[in-house]
């Protein structure tokens, strides 16, 4: 980065954190810390809901999965707007029926203490693992980015976002939200008119999508799946080679999108805490459903376009040429002797590709000898395909090795002008920062209302409640950067935590269904139900060969199956 | 907190859904006028 990109990066991080700082005014006692004082306007919230949801892995990696594997990602948002409109109409008034801090407060008052607390606990120890990787994740490939060792990108993140945190508040959390999603917009619009200009110069709308088409770069829409069976297949024993695929086992099409998808955006929108604080914020009612139709409206939009990028990214490295392997640091893993007989390889494939590519417009425009120069084309993009996987397979196999994160800021530090490097850099640091600090405030949340004030000091005064608020914010930021310093590059264990704990998001989601649909179910039937649910994902995960988006519904419905076949035993109130 | 506040009209939630189907109904219009899956070397 040349000097004039630093001082843009460094004077936006000022700016968040000078901003984040001055909110520190709204926050007198933990309604002020936590929900805003009821003051934060709906499109401010909403606009905080999509930032908290474009970490700075969504930016870099969903790029990169359209560079990789084309826009079948897309598959997982289709639900979004259906999530949203059911979260409006039958949540929004459960969570605004009265004034609570946390959405598992709402479950006490349902059902009784014990649920809120698993509830509450599920929620801490999911995101307590993931907060690790959203600092860990992005820090890696800024360091790349900058120059700069990774201990340091971390602390940036950590120690700037949790300072700012710790002393505003979610009036910080959202307000620095806001310039984060803008800045977080107009560097990818900036990137998206970029390589429009470079890929238009060579080709024109119609022949570039037809080369990304041609390429399977663009499906978008899957209707049917590759299977229609539907019985899950069990995973083959180790070492023997089966076909597991069933209808449960493919990731993107419509049906998963639009059954699975909408079960996932349900709980992460209406049962995590760190979105629904957003939802908490707002004066009225109305204006957090306001707030969450932002997201039902734009999220899926702007999906396209960030994943477009990536399929315009990968036409650039077509068009002009690029590495074999965007991460520098892992490719000097590899034997550096047979990393340059497949790097020569991958040369002469790279060029065979734009010759055809070539060959296949000039056949189109002339409308002669297209079927076989079609053909040669998509060879030779099969063929330089086939030199990365070889790549791939030179990386030692420890660790899963995969470049696809580094793929748009290898684009950013080498194709835009100056300022623009600044930009992006400050682009992708804000969307770290706008997911950790949302995490850590309502990991803070949760801790303070659901456990301290709930079990240990119930008649806490203001100032003290929110002095544990701000040290449990505190905690957490610390823990949070510990955590990526010294545990999350090691990969393995904290990664299976990970994993595990978002496993438990449709069993959340499955404890607030039960309070609406079972009106019998008291504390018994909830937490029968939860424990259930939650036995249901593991035992499925272990078992079957499903998708993981098949895993949210799976638990909700588990909940309430069980919760509603215990009710009958055991009714509310006895 | 007004809780108890009639919710937003209908008409904002069609066409929330209305716009996604619009979308949805345009990547597949998209995806079958462009996409040809690759398949493997």
């Amino acid at each position: 980065m040349r000097t004039l990109d630093w001082i843009v990066f460094v004077a936006f991080l000022g700016y968040v954190v000078f901003d984040g700082i001055r909110r520190a005014r709204g926050t007198k006692d933990l309604d002020g810390y936590y929900a805003g004082g009821r003051s934060i306007p709906w499109w401010a919230a909403g606009l905080s809901i999509m930032a908290t949801q474009a970490s700075a892995i969504t930016v870099i990696g969903t790029t990169g999965k359209g560079h990789e594997g084309g826009m079948a990602f897309l598959h997982t948002y289709i639900g979004l707007p259906v999530a949203m409109v059911i979260l409006c109409v039958f949540f929004v008034p459960l969570l605004r029926g009265a004034p609570i801090l946390t959405a598992y407060e709402y479950l006490e008052t349902r059902f009784g203490p014990v649920t809120r607390a698993i509830a509450s606990l599920v929620f801490l120890v999911s995101r307590c693992a993931a907060l690790g990787f959203v600092l860990y994740a992005p820090s890696v490939v800024l360091a790349a980015m900058t120059g700069l060792d990774e201990s340091v990108t971390i602390l940036i993140i950590g120690v700037l976002t949790t300072g700012y945190t710790v002393i505003g508040g979610v009036h910080a959390v959202v307000w620095t939200d806001v310039k984060q999603m803008i800045v977080i917009l107009v560097g990818l619009a900036v990137a998206l008119v970029i390589l429009l200009v470079r890929v238009l110069g060579e080709f024109s709308l119609d022949e570039a999508l037809t080369l990304a088409g041609q390429a399977g770069k663009l499906d978008a829409l899957e209707v049917v799946p590759d299977s229609t069976d539907l019985v899950p297949k069990p995973h083959p024993p180790k070492g023997v080679e089966a076909d597991t695929t069933s209808f449960w086992t493919e990731n993107y099409n419509l049906w998963t999108g639009l059954f699975g998808g909408t079960f996932l955006m349900l709980a992460y929108f209406g049962c995590d805490q760190s979105q629904v604080q957003r939802i908490l914020t707002n004066p009225s009612a109305n204006d957090s459903r306001k707030a969450l139709l932002i997201s039902g409206f734009a999220k899926l939009p702007m999906q396209v376009v960030v994943l477009f990028i990536g399929v315009l990214l990968w036409l650039f490295h077509a068009i002009f040429g690029g590495p074999m392997w965007y991460s520098e640091g892992q490719a000097a893993k590899a034997d550096p002797a047979k990393w340059a007989v497949v790097e020569r390889d991958f040369r002469v494939a790279e060029a065979n590709r734009l010759e055809k590519m070539r060959e296949f417009v000039t056949a189109s425009r002339e409308s002669a000898g297209e079927a076989s120069a079609l053909e040669a084309y998509r060879e030779s993009v099969r063929a330089v395909n086939a030199t990365r996987a070889k790549a791939r397979a030179l990386l030692p196999k420890k660790k899963d090795y995969d470049d696809t994160n580094y793929i748009f800021p290898h684009f950013v530090l080498n194709e835009l002008p100056i300022l623009m490097v600044g930009l992006l850099v400050a682009a992708i640091f804000a969307a770290a920062m706008s997911s950790a600090d949302s995490v850590l405030n309502s990991l803070s949340a949760a801790t303070v209302v659901d456990f301290y004030k709930r079990w240990l000091r119930p008649n806490a005064s203001d100032e003290s409640a929110l002095l544990a608020g701000r040290v449990a914010t505190f905690g957490w930021g610390v823990f949070a950067t510990l955590v990526a310093l010294f545990v999350a590059g090691e990969g393995a264990i904290i990664e299976q935590i990970n994993k595990i704990g978002s496993f438990f998001y449709g069993t959340l989601l499955g404890g607030f269904v039960l309070a609406m649909l079972v009106r019998r179910a008291g504390e018994v039937a909830a937490v029968s139900g939860l424990v259930a649910g939650m036995g249901s994902v593991l035992c499925v995960h272990y078992t079957l060969k499903v998708a993981f988006l098949w895993y949210n519904l799976i638990g909700c419905v588990a909940v309430v199956a069980v919760g509603w076949l215990v009710s009958l035993r055991f009714p509310n109130g006895r | 907190m007004k809780a108890d506040e009639p919710g937003l009209p209908t008409r904002v939630y069609v066409l929330v859904i209305a716009a996604a189907v619009v979308t949805v109904v345009l990547l597949y219009w998209f995806t079958q006028a462009y996409n040809v899956p690759l398949g493997a070397a």
